[in-house]
This record gives structure tokens, C-alpha cells and sequence, in this order.
């Protein structure tokens, strides 16, 4: 569902690099929904992030960075928030509408940011980016608790999605927003973590097949890796290829 | 039947839960978990908790974990009672989000494992990591200077007013400061020191940490 609204152009800070296309990904995929804005693209391999312009922006030298007029905000989640409050009664409301939904929407992104993402995605997939960007094998001890840990998560998930469409109630919330992109990276690097789990599987294609998810896509040259979504065994060509 | 915590007085999280409460003066029954026996394991809990990590709140129908959705649920819930914990304003609430997203993302990570290596393993007869200690004090240092410039500017994190924000931190700094004696990095920071005393001085972390054992 995408709308353009006429108020003041956005701008936004982000990266294409591999590292921060979570963030970046998850801000376009909403923000594509419900307001033009302008991004302009900071090099993290230039070290864009740590000169004196960029850390009077954001003293952590973090991408994205979100501006609107004068009023500047940082933290990506801080950013959906603010983004999907102002305008939720223009796009789909993400947050939940009654005090339950929005606390079990906000269970929900604090469980993708601890238990899915630190714990176990982030870790996971930069070793995978490293082994494929320095041409390196793989550091198995490294990864097979981490894939342990994905599995664990998308356990929990696949028995909550028996109960519900989404994973916070029957709406697309903040948290399914989240993790899309991850997941789509998953897919690409082990799809069975999904394919493998019934109701996962269909969640995960229902999320990635919003338009707002395809349209950022289309435009986000950040990519390095195909897209997917793939089969067990094309996966496995992929990677021994 | 109101609100009760599953938590421990041994959790940082289920405590910054507890002050909150004090803060909002809001009734609640504490049901401890015992951590140490590994009560947070149990297929009882884990139903309830499918991570087995406390806190857990449970008010009426509503079961709810992860101690930073639980605060913001409460805050909201009683909104116009107790202090205020949330902005007023779209953008003031923007900016008390993004130090709660600090918070969690770049000052209780190295906290934590600070305090891991100072005060947990010590508790459980097992020996500090002085190297890993380095590297994290290291790391957290450069995140006490953004906050010094930032309460250089402010008198709290998202601006001139106590938030969500400011409170997250009392717990786990407590545990670095006074129970962990790392307090010398704050001290060297005036405005950051002077915020660390402004917060910790409030009845609400007062009167919850005199019932931690």
C-alpha cells in the first residue's frame, strides 16, 4: 500500500553495505509505504560514519539516521516508532491499536531484537558475509550453535503462528516489518530454517511478498547475495558454488 | 487480581520493572523466581516464557516479558498517574524511544558483561576475567562520553524532563557502581555523575533497592 504524502521531504542516512541493510531495509520497506523521502547513502567502508559531520549526527556512528527538518532522530526502531505513529491512520498501523496489541507488538520486537537478532542472526550471518568477503572457509564452531539457536527461535515462532497470522496477533506489526529482511537472508543462506516449518514458511512468504517489501528491493543495490527465496537444494548448490 | 511480577531482586530487568512501578505507584505482588535453582527453566515457566528469562508480567489476562516492553506497557497503562514517564509530545516521545533503543543497544551490552565478569561470577565462586573486563570497560567508556555531551546539554537523556529513558539505567548502573566499584568512570564525568546522583537519589529506586536482599 504505498501513499505520497505532500509534507516536507525526508531525509534519511543509511548505507548499502551488507552490514547495516537490516536497519536500512526495514526503514525503506515502511517508509516507502507512506512518505517520499530522500536517502542519501553514508560509507561505512570509508569510515563515512566516524567524521566529525556524521558523529554531531549521531555520536554512536550508527546508520540510519532520520531527518526532518530540524528535528533529528536516530536508532531505527525509535524511527519506525515515530514514523508509524505519526501516520497511522494513513498506512497499516503497526503498533497495535488497543494497550494489549501495542504491549505484545513491543514483547514481540524486544524478543527479534534479543532472542532472534543479537543472540543469534547478527553473529550467524556476518560470519557467513566475512568467510564470502575475505574468501575464507566458514567457521563451523562458530555457526553451529548460532544455527542452533535460529532453529530454537523459529520453534517458539512455529508454534505462536499456529495461533496466530502474524507473530504478534492476526495484523502485520512492527516486529514482522523487523525481521523480514532477515529472514529473506536466511533463505538464502539456509532456507530449511524456514522451509522446513509450516506456518513459519507461510508467514515468512506473506511478509516478503508485500509490496512495499518488493519495491524496496528493487532499489536497494546493497544486495550482494541473490534474493531467493530457494529451495533446500538450490541453497546448497548456492553455497558450494 | 492486579498486577504481578514474576522476577527476581537479582535481575537487573525484573528490577527496573519493580521501580517503575514505584515511580507510576501502581500495587503489585512480587512472585520470586529462583534463579539459582533454575526455576527459570522449568517447562512450567518456559510455557509461559518460552525463553526462560525473567521478568514476566502478568495483569489479568495479559502475560507479558521483555522488561522494556513490560515498562512501556505500564507506563502507558497509567499514563496521568505517578510520574510521567513517556514525553509529551510525538517528538519528545521519539527521543526518550531512541535512549530506551541506546540503552539496550549500545550501554547494557558491555555493562552487562562488565558486571558478568564483577559481581555474578564472583557470587558463584568462580574467577573474574580481568582481560574481558578491559575490553568492556574500554567500549563502555566511549559510550559514557556521548552521554556526558549529551547531559551537558540536557538534564536527562531525551531533554529536560526524568523519563523511561533516565530509569532503565538505574538497575544495571547500580550493580557497575556500587556493588561492581567501576563507579571512577562516572566520576570523571561531571554532568554524567550529576545525572547518576540526581536518579539514584529518587524514592523510587530508594525504597526498591531496601527490599533486595
Amino acid at each position: 500500500m504505498t501513499q505520497i504524502f505532500q509534507s516536507r521531504r525526508l531525509q534519511e542516512y543509511c548505507s548499502c553495505s551488507l552490514q547495516s541493510n537490516r536497519p536500512l531495509c526495514r526503514l525503506n520497506y515502511f517508509l516507502w509505504q507512506v512518505e517520499d523521502f530522500d536517502l542519501t547513502l553514508v560509507d561505512l567502508k570509508a569510515r563515512e560514519h566516524f567524521s566529525p559531520e556524521y558523529l554531531a549526527m549521531q555520536p554512536f556512528h550508527q546508520v540510519p539516521v532520520f531527518e526532518s527538518g530540524d528535528f533529528r532522530l536516530y536508532e531505527s526502531r525509535a524511527i519506525v516508532r515515530y514514523i508509524a505513529e505519526k501516520y497511522k491512520d494513513a498506512g497499516p498501523n503497526i503498533l497495535g491499536s488497543t494497550l494489549e496489541e501495542k504491549a505484545l507488538v513491543n514483547q514481540w520486537v524486544d524478543v527479534e531484537a534479543h532472542q532472534f537478532n543479537d543472540f543469534a542472526f547478527a553473529p550467524w550471518s556476518m560470519e557467513y558475509y566475512l568467510s564470502w568477503m575475505m574468501k575464507r572457509p566458514l567457521n563451523e564452531a562458530l555457526v553451529a550453535p548460532l544455527y542452533e539457536k535460529l532453529g530454537y527461535f523459529l520453534d517458539v515462532a512455529e508454534k505462536h503462528l499456529s495461533k496466530t497470522k502474524y507473530l504478534a496477533g492476526n495484523f502485520f506489526s512492527m516486529v514482522d516489518l523487523n525481521i523480514a529482511p532477515s529472514l529473506l537472508r536466511v533463505s538464502v543462506l539456509q532456507p530449511e530454517l524456514i522451509n522446513d516449518r509450516k506456518n513459519v514458511k507461510q508467514w515468512y512468504e506473506s511478509i516478503t511478498s508485500r509490496p512495499a517489501f518488493k519495491k524496496m528491493l528493487e532499489v536497494d543495490e546493497g544486495w550482494r547475495f541473490p534474493y531467493g527465496p530457494f529451495t533446500n537444494e538450490e541453497a546448497q548448490k548456492l553455497r558450494t558454488s | 487480581m492486579g498486577i504481578v511480577v514474576l522476577g527476581s531482586y537479582l535481575s537487573p530487568y525484573s528490577l527496573r520493572v519493580l521501580i517503575e512501578l514505584e515511580e507510576l505507584v501502581v500495587d503489585y505482588e512480587l512472585k520470586p523466581v529462583n534463579i539459582k535453582q533454575g526455576e527459570h527453566r522449568t517447562p512450567e515457566f518456559l510455557k509461559m516464557q518460552p525463553f526462560g528469562q525473567v521478568p514476566v508480567l502478568q495483569d489479568d489476562d495479559l502475560t507479558l516479558f521483555e522488561s522494556r516492553a513490560i515498562t512501556r506497557y505500564l507506563a502507558e497503562k497509567f499514563d496521568g498517574q505517578g510520574t510521567p514517564l513517556l514525553g509529551k509530545s510525538m517528538k519528545e516521545k521519539a527521543l526518550v524511544n531512541q535512549w530506551v533503543e541506546v540503552e539496550s543497544q549500545n550501554y547494557d551490552r558491555p555493562l552487562i558483561a562488565i558486571v558478568e565478569q564483577v559481581v555474578w561470577k564472583p557470587s558463584w565462586g568462580k574467577t573474574t576475567n580481568e582481560e574481558i573486563v578491559a575490553a568492556e570497560m574500554a567500549k563502555l567508556e566511549k559510550v559514557l562520553d556521548v552521554y556526558e555531551a549529551q547531559l551537558t546539554k540536557h538534564k536527562y537523556l531525551a531533554g529536560d524532563f526524568f523519563s523511561l529513558a533516565d530509569l532503565g539505567h538505574l538497575p544495571g548502573t547500580h550493580l557497575l557502581v556500587n556493588i561492581g566499584k567501576k563507579g571512577a568512570v562516572f566520576a570523571d564525568r561531571p554532568h554524567l555523575n550529576a545525572w547518576w546522583e540526581d536518579i539514584s537519589s529518587r524514592p523510587s529506586f530508594k525504597k526498591t533497592m531496601a527490599k533486595t536482599p
